[in-house]
C-alpha cells in the first residue's frame, strides 16, 4: 500500500464517521436513540439490514470460498427469501402494534417477564461474543497481509464504530450502513471489473466462463437429495429457511434495523429489497472469485496464500522440499495455462476441444495435489499452523494485482463491513441490556433523558468489551468457529420461543420457559456428547432440534397442565 | 412497485392484497432466479 491507497482508505472511513456524528447530532430521547425517532425509509432500512448482514468476513471469505469450491454456496442463501415473507408478514405487524423497542419486550407482552430475561439473555450471550469476532476476523487477516500490528488494527475497526454508534445511535448506524454499503458495492464492481479486465487479455468473458465451467467452478445449484452433500437446494431451502427465520425475526441487530422505520410499510419494503436483492449480491461475489480463479489460471499463482505460514517453512527444515514442490507447482499451472489458452483460442475440432479439456482438468487435479502437498509440509513445519488459506485468496490479488487507489478502496470495503456489522451488533446490545434489563429491573422511572445516556454508556461498554474480546481472541484459533457453534447452540431455541408466541397462541408463558430451558440444556448435552464423539451431527441442525423440541415441549407442557390461554 | 411504495396504497384493508402480490413477486422472483442458475450450471 502507498500514501494514495492511506489517503483513500483513512479519507473514506474518517468521511463515514464523522458524517455519521454530524449528521444525527442532539438526539435527546431513547427513542430517537434506539428507534431512529421512526424515521427511517424503505430504502435505507433495506441497505442497512443488507449491510448487518454482510460482515467484513463476507467480502474477504465468500470469494475464497468460490476460488475452491465453486459457485454451490450460494444455495445457503436460497431460503431468505421465503424467511424474509414470513417476517415481514407476521414478525413486523406484531412488533409495530406492541410499540416494542427489543424483540424480547414483546416475550413479556405475550408470554411472561421470565420468558423475556430469558430471550434477551440468550441474545447478549451470543451476540456479545459474536461482536468480538466480527472485528478480530477481518483483523487477524488484514494485518496478516498488509504486515499490521494486528491490536492496532482492531483498535482502530472499534474506536471509529464506538465513535459514532455512540454518538448517533440507531440513525447514525442505519445512516453510515447507507455510505459503507455504496462504498462495498462501488469496490466490488470495480475489482470485478478489474479481474475481467485481465482476463480479456487472454479470453472472453465467456471464454472465461467455460473454462470455470469446464473446472466445476460453475455448479449453482445440485438437485441430489443427499444429506451428506454440504450444499445443495433441500439444504439451502430448508436450512437456510430456518436460520434467516432466526436471524431476522429473533435477532436485535436485525430487528432494531426494520423497528426504525417510519411504519409497517417501510419495515416491509426494506425487507422485500433485501429478499430480491440478497441472492443475486452474493451470487456476484462468488462469480468474482470464480474469475480470480481463472485469473491464476493466466497469472502465476502462489502455491499458498497465506504467506506468514509459508515464511515458516522457508525458516525451517523443510525449506528444500517446499522450494521442490514449488517448482513442480509452477510446470503444472503452465501445463494447464497452456490448455486454457488453447481452448480460449477457439476454433477447435470437437475432438481438439475434447483433448484440451481432458488437459484443463488433469493439470488442474495436479495443482490442487499438490497444493495440498504444500499444506502438509506447513504442518509439519509447525503443527500449530491452519493450512486453510482460502480466506487470504482475494486480498491477495488485491494487494498484488489491483493499482494504487483501488487497493485503499478495497481495504475500505472490508473495514466497512466489519464497521457496519459491529455497529449493528453494539447499538442491539445496549438496547437489550438498557430496555429489557436496566429499565425493567434497575430504574423503571428515570427521564428520556437519563435512558439515552445510559444507553449511550451501555454502547461505550459494549464497545470496549468488543475491542477487549477480540484482543484476546487471538490467542485461539478455533474461536471463529466456536462463536458459530455458540451462535447455532441458542438461535434454535429462541426461535422455538418465538414461533410459539406467534403459531401457537393457546400456549401461556410458564409451559414455554421451561420448555425452553430443558431443549437449551438437551442442546448443550448433544453438543458435548458430538464433541465427545459419540455421535456425528452438524452444528447446524442444533437449530432445528432448539425450535423443534422448545415448541413440541411447549405443547406438551400446556397438555399437560390442562388450562388454555387464548391469546388474540 | 412504484404505486406498491406509496403509503396510500398499503396498510388499509382492501390493499392487504397487495402486500400478497408483493410476496408472490418475491417468490416469483425466487423460482426465476433458481431456473436462470440450473440453466446457467447446465451450459458451462
Amino acid at each position: 500500500m502507498n500514501t494514495l491507497d492511506l489517503i483513500v482508505l483513512f479519507g473514506t472511513l474518517l468521511f463515514i464517521v464523522f458524517y455519521g456524528v454530524w449528521k444525527t447530532r442532539g438526539q435527546r430521547d431513547i427513542e430517537a436513540y434506539l428507534l431512529g425517532g421512526h424515521s427511517m425509509k424503505w430504502g435505507t432500512i433495506g441497505l442497512s439490514v443488507m449491510a448487518t448482514q454482510a460482515s467484513a468476513i463476507t467480502f474477504i471469505s465468500t470469494p475464497g470460498q468460490a476460488y475452491d469450491s465453486g459457485m454451490g454456496f450460494v444455495q445457503n442463501y436460497f431460503g431468505q427469501p421465503l424467511a424474509l415473507i414470513v417476517v415481514s408478514a407476521v414478525f413486523i405487524p406484531i412488533f409495530y402494534r406492541l410499540k416494542v423497542y427489543t424483540a424480547y419486550e414483546f416475550l413479556e407482552k405475550r408470554f411472561d417477564t421470565k420468558t423475556r430475561f430469558l430471550g434477551a439473555f440468550i441474545f447478549l450471550v451470543q451476540r456479545g461474543l459474536a461482536a468480538g469476532i466480527t472485528i478480530y476476523a477481518p483483523a487477524i487477516i488484514i494485518s496478516s497481509i498488509l504486515r499490521w500490528d494486528l491490536t492496532l488494527t482492531i483498535l482502530c475497526t472499534g474506536v471509529l464504530v464506538i465513535i459514532y454508534t455512540v454518538s448517533g445511535g440507531t440513525k447514525a448506524v442505519s445512516i453510515t450502513q447507507k455510505q459503507q454499503m455504496a462504498v462495498i458495492l462501488a469496490g466490488m464492481f470495480a475489482a470485478f471489473f478489474m479481474i475481467v479486465g485481465y482476463i480479456s487479455d487472454h479470453t472472453t468473458f465467456g471464454g472465461a466462463l467455460e473454462i470455470a465451467g469446464n473446472l466445476g467452478k460453475l455448479e449453482v445449484v445440485n438437485l441430489e437429495f443427499d444429506i451428506t452433500e454440504r450444499y445443495t437446494i433441500w439444504s439451502g431451502l430448508a436450512g437456510g429457511f430456518f436460520l434467516a427465520l432466526a436471524y431476522f425475526g429473533t435477532d436485535q441487530s436485525q430487528v432494531q434495523r426494520y423497528l426504525g422505520g417510519a411504519n409497517v410499510s417501510e419495515s416491509r419494503m426494506g425487507l422485500m429489497f433485501n429478499a430480491i436483492l440478497k441472492i443475486p449480491l452474493q451470487f456476484f461475489i462468488l462469480l468474482t472469485g470464480v474469475m480470480v480463479y481463472v485469473f491464476y489460471i493466466f497469472y502465476q499463482p502462489p502455491m499458498h496464500f497465506k504467506e506468514t505460514s509459508v515464511e515458516v517453512v522457508k525458516n525451517s527444515e523443510y525449506y528444500e522440499a517446499y522450494r521442490d514442490l514449488n517448482h513442480e507447482y509452477a510446470q503444472a499451472v503452465d501445463k494447464r495455462k497452456e490448455a486454457a489458452l488453447k481452448i480460449a483460442a477457439g476454433s477447435l475440432s470437437e475432438y481438439d476441444e475434447k483433448i484440451f479439456t481432458e488437459q484443463l482438468v488433469d493439470a488442474d487435479q495436479e495443482t490442487l495435489a499438490i497444493r495440498e502437498k504444500a499444506k502438509e509440509l506447513i504442518v509439519k513445519a509447525d503443527s500449530s499452523l491452519k493450512t486453510k488459506d482460502s480466506d487470504y485468496v482475494f486480498l491477495t490479488f488485491i494487494i498484488t494485482y489491483l493499482p494504487h487507489g483501488l487497493i485503499g478502496l478495497l481495504i475500505a470495503v472490508i473495514f466497512s463491513a466489519a464497521m457496519s456489522s459491529t455497529s449493528s451488533e453494539l447499538n442491539a446490545l445496549a438496547s437489550t441490556t438498557s430496555v429489557d434489563f436496566y429499565k425493567r429491573i434497575i430504574n423503571q422511572d428515570g427521564s428520556a433523558h437519563h435512558y439515552l445516556n445510559v444507553s449511550k454508556g451501555l454502547t461505550f461498554a459494549w464497545g470496549v468489551l468488543a475491542i477487549l474480546f477480540a484482543i484476546l481472541a487471538k490467542n485461539s484459533e478455533n474461536l471463529i468457529e466456536a462463536v458459530n457453534i455458540i451462535g447455532s447452540i441458542f438461535y434454535g431455541t429462541i426461535l422455538g420461543i418465538f414461533l410459539t408466541a406467534f403459531f401457537l397462541k393457546w400456549i401461556s408463558g410458564t409451559p414455554v420457559f421451561f420448555s425452553a430451558i430443558i431443549t437449551q440444556v438437551a442442546v448443550i448435552i448433544i453438543h458435548f456428547l458430538t464433541e465427545a464423539g459419540y455421535f456425528e451431527l452438524s452444528y447446524l441442525l442444533y437449530n432445528v432440534i432448539g425450535c423443534v423440541g422448545t415448541m413440541i415441549l411447549s405443547i406438551l407442557f400446556q397438555m399437560f397442565n390442562g388450562t388454555k390461554k387464548s391469546v388474540s | 412497485m412504484t404505486e406498491l411504495i406509496s403509503e396510500k396504497n398499503i396498510d388499509k384493508p382492501p390493499l392487504f392484497k397487495k402486500w400478497r402480490f408483493l410476496y408472490l413477486v418475491v417468490v416469483a422472483w425466487l423460482v426465476f432466479m433458481i431456473t436462470m442458475f440450473t440453466v446457467f450450471s447446465t451450459s458451462y
